[in-house]
């Protein structure tokens, strides 16, 4: 299976949101990264059919997603941005109602319904109306219901928000032991929660993809270009300005800075192993620093 | 022999071929593809409303027999249909009830497509409406003076509307906005011309009723036989 996106454009107004983007995705866990205006949304919204691409196709083995209809949607699992709901209906209601928009047979969605709410962990909750339901009890819910029709292709906007991190790293879990044979596409903030468990990762600034490989191999890009460097709060300050900083952890009287610098090391910078969150913020940070 | 003969067949002769060739018979067979079916989806909307449309449809019937018994006839037939389109709008959020809760991104990435969703709520809406004008109006006539023409054009308005409807769906695009919108001008012009089709006589409301019903039947057909379904989607 294979999910080919080919010029891929999308525009609102004067905005371009998807900017002639091509990509392959295999299954897997692929992260989709960004900052906010990126064009992951709409991409994801691109991806699902839920918007028309002024130019460009998604293709699904080389059959156009826009004239599969019902066979796409078939085999798709969504988790929108934010989680929709009807506050009058029980957990359990719920999830029955998008397994029959799903097609599922009453006792299959009964069995479904039952796991999938002992796995996202609220099937004591079934009973409960969603009004009620706490923000993280609905995400955790939405999941539920993306997983419903077992799809091959599952696309998750933002699907921690709201999580506790004991429940991130069960959502973590549960995600990564369903890509062996699917496409997983997890467009999140949250670098840790890709790092953890993509196989690929997308990333996206002002519509064009700015990096598309493997976890390791981006990483990889950034050695030599990752520091750390111990200065007075002031100074931290100043660096805070004209580097891309990627944390300030306090050391007694001082700050130590953990810097992403492409064009060399300042004075007394010690080089550190990259990660993820290093090569985001070199990929998508200031285009004004460094 | 059938898809089901067929396999069972191949799978008693496993033993015989090679292990895998049985599977790669079965994998090779088409799928049969499952046409959508209307009225698991109609049960699913009716079950999905919450209570309170269920009371709006009680209280339409209590206003529709309040207007079949106090006015006369032509008024009372002019007020039921002016009243379908006022008991539609009450009803008529249920169209809109995707947006409700932020629901219109999570149905429209399902199995039945979104225009086969609407189709459903629009015939609930319908069914509920034409209920509550009939369950007033039906046993009203016994102690009212409307007769078999006035009932039989009474329904009119809420046919015509969802006719209406189902065309915009079917024809024009998904919007549930747009949809509720066509349902209340087509039910409201319908209402407004009564007078003018009652007069007309009882044949002209009878061919009227029976082309609205066998268009009706046909865009229903139509939507939920359709496969492939673009979705506009209104950011």
């Amino acid at each position: 299976m294979k999910l080919t996106i080919t010029d891929l454009t999308k525009k609102f107004g004067h905005k371009t949101a998807v900017n002639h983007v091509d990509l392959e995705l295999t299954p897997g866990i692929i992260g989709l990264l960004g900052p906010n205006g990126a064009g992951k949304t709409t991409m994801i919204r691109l991806l699902c059919d839920l918007i028309q691409p002024d130019s460009g196709a998604v293709l699904l083995d080389g059959e156009n997603i826009r004239f599969m209809g019902e066979d796409y949607r078939d085999i798709l699992g969504y988790l929108p941005q934010k989680v929709g709901y009807y506050p009058w209906f029980t957990a359990e209601k719920y999830l029955m109602y998008i397994a029959a928009l799903k097609g599922l047979s009453t006792e299959e969605a009964a069995a479904k319904t039952k796991d999938l709410l002992e796995q996202v962990g609220l099937y004591s909750e079934r009973k409960k109306r969603l009004g009620a339901f706490s923000g993280g009890m609905l995400q955790r819910v939405g999941i539920a219901q993306a997983l419903l029709n077992d799809p091959k292709i599952l696309i998750l906007d933002e699907p921690t928000a709201g999580l506790d991190p004991q429940e991130r790293i069960r959502f973590r879990t549960m995600i990564a032991g369903l890509a062996r044979d699917r496409l997983v596409i997890l467009s999140t903030h949250i670098v840790t929660d890709v790092e953890h468990i993509a196989t690929q990762v997308v990333m996206l600034r002002s519509g064009k993809v700015v990096a598309h490989d493997t976890i390791g191999h981006i990483r990889n890009t950034l050695t030599g270009k990752v520091c750390t460097l111990t200065v007075s709060a002031e100074e931290a300050e100043q660096y805070r300005q004209t580097h891309l900083v990627a944390n300030m952890q306090p050391v007694g009287e001082k700050i130590m800075l953990r810097l992403v610098c492409p064009n060399g090391f300042p004075d007394g910078a010690v080089p550190v192993e990259p990660d993820l969150e290093d090569a985001y913020l070199a990929y998508c940070g200031r285009e004004d620093v460094c | 022999m059938n898809e089901k003969e067929v396999i069972a067949f191949l799978k008693e002769t496993k033993q015989t071929p090679s292990p895998d060739a049985v599977d790669r018979c079965i994998n090779s067979l088409p799928d049969i593809q499952k046409p959508n079916r209307l009225l698991p989806l109609v049960r699913l909307q009716l079950r999905s409303m919450p209570a309170s449309v269920y009371i709006w449809a009680l209280t339409a019937v209590a206003f529709q027999i309040f207007l079949a018994v106090s006015l006369s006839p032509m008024d009372a037939l002019m007020a039921t249909g002016i009243s379908s389109a006022i008991v539609a709008l009450l009803f008529g959020w249920h169209l809109m009830l995707s947006r409700a809760g932020s629901m219109i991104e999570i149905e429209k990435c399902c199995k039945y497509s979104y225009g086969q969703i609407m189709l459903a709520r629009i015939l609930c809406l319908s069914s509920l409406t034409l209920a509550a004008l009939l369950a007033a109006v039906i046993p009203s006539a016994g102690f009212s003076h409307m007769g078999i023409t006035f009932m039989l054009a009474a329904t009119l308005p809420t046919l015509i509307g969802a006719l209406m409807a189902l065309l915009w769906a079917n024809h024009i695009g998904n919007s549930d906005f747009a949809q509720l919108t066509m349902y209340l001008v087509a039910t409201l012009i319908t209402s407004l011309m009564l007078e003018w089709i009652v007069e007309a006589g009882i044949l002209l409301i009878c061919a009227i009723q029976l082309i609205t019903l066998t268009a009706l039947v046909l865009q229903t057909k139509n939507l939920t036989n359709r496969r492939i379904d673009y979705e506009a989607y209104h950011y």
